[in-house]
């Protein structure tokens, strides 16, 4: 089937570039790593929705990513019984820029000069806007991060006070169980899901996104913190640090960095920033048990 | 697969060497898997006009075991990157 097919009822007319009608004339900021992000062209609705959801995360900035939303009709997509279906965004990838369908909205992210983003919908308002919003700014903000030189990891990130601990792996891999028992052990986690890589010079940061997991919803905790350790998380008995050769750290990370690593023009791009991010901090593999000493192991490596 | 036969890497695949080992990025499906010292090595040599047992003839040099073994493992190692679609034979 040809892209968007799914989705759109005349997926030949794709917007070739972002253009249309504003949904209305309101604007907000949203300070996120990459950004902040301005998304413009709101209806007044869609712009509260907005700043319910990301809450403190929108305040006025001075934008660096741009994102124009325009009006879409209901005719422009197709009606989906949802009932028992799998939900999959339709992706076309180019090397200047990516584009994207969904239920009731089209997309497009701009690689070329600069990052910029459009968004196409019929949705007014609700739960289905900031949905379909969040599905498309994720994949943006990815972009960007690896813009910058960092990425977007699936992984449990915890923070204390020497800075934060980075758990990646595959659903089932036990980020959410590693995240739990660290919360029981009076850390904070940033998200049991996914979480942002990026650097300030040499520093390499971590910080708590707004796409949490089961665990990390708690409101605030939003600031960046210096990255103490990156551990590849693997089932075992007894807790234990083993080393991770770099081959193995980059191709595993690559496994876990969603929506860039589908991307056949940036996969040796990305490939590089995790290269980079390999030789810059420090990497193991973590086997753990559910008594939650873990944190010793960890201690005496990192 | 035999001695005489000549590789080339995949035309989705980026290569690439971390450190000891090798890391191979296909881009047609998104995988990045990761090749043994050896692996790594016969992938620096493929270049889709070296035949096999020229391959062999250099690793010889470099490795301190028999011909004889160093053949048959080079063959099963390539038969298995071929089997995992990261090389190919070269069509003349």
């Amino acid at each position: 089937m040809s892209f968007a097919a799914r989705f759109l009822a005349l997926p030949d007319l794709f917007p070739a570039r972002p253009a249309g009608a504003p949904c209305g004339d309101e604007t907000i900021d949203l300070v996120l790593p990459g950004g902040p992000y301005r998304i413009q062209g709101l209806s007044s609705r869609q712009s509260s929705d907005l700043s319910e959801r990301y809450g403190e995360l929108c305040r006025p900035s001075v934008a660096r990513v741009e994102i124009e939303v325009f009006e879409a009709g209901e005719g422009d997509f197709v009606d989906i019984d949802t009932r028992g279906w799998r939900y999959e965004l339709d992706l076309d990838h180019a090397p200047d820029r990516v584009r994207i369908a969904g239920l009731r909205f089209m997309a497009w992210i701009g690689l070329e000069p600069r990052l910029r983003g459009a968004l196409w919908t019929s949705v007014a308002g609700g739960v289905r806007w900031t949905e379909l919003f969040e599905n498309y700014f994720r994949i943006l903000v990815a972009y960007r991060l690896l813009e910058l030189g960092g990425v977007l990891l699936h992984s449990a990130g915890v923070a204390d006070d020497e800075g934060a601990w980075v758990f990646f792996g595959h659903s089932g891999a036990g980020k959410t169980t590693i995240a739990r028992l660290s919360q029981e052990s009076g850390r904070r986690v940033l998200s049991d899901d996914i979480n942002a890589l990026h650097r300030d010079g040499d520093t390499v940061l971590v910080s708590k996104m707004p796409f949490a997991g089961d665990l990390g919803r708690a409101p605030g905790g939003f600031g960046a913190h210096r990255l103490r350790g990156l551990y590849r998380l693997e089932k075992g008995t007894g807790n234990r640090v083993s080393p991770l050769p770099a081959g193995r750290a980059v191709a595993s990370l690559l496994s876990c960095a969603p929506f860039v690593n589908q991307d056949p023009h940036r996969l040796e791009a990305l490939a590089d920033r995790l290269e980079e991010l390999v030789s810059d901090v420090s990497i193991g593999t973590l086997a753990f048990d559910l008594s939650g000493r873990f944190w010793s192991a960890l201690r005496e490596t990192a | 697969m035999d001695l005489q036969t000549v590789l080339r890497r995949a035309p989705d695949s980026r290569y690439r060497r971390v450190q000891d080992e090798g890391v191979v990025i296909r881009q047609s499906t998104a995988e990045a898997l990761v090749v043994n010292e050896l692996g790594a090595r016969l992938l620096d040599l493929i270049d889709g006009q070296t035949a096999i047992e020229d391959l062999v003839d250099r690793l010889e040099k470099e490795y301190e075991v028999e011909r004889s073994r160093l053949e048959a493992d080079v063959l099963a190692y390539l038969d298995e990157l071929e089997r995992i679609g990261l090389v190919t034979a070269q069509k003349d």
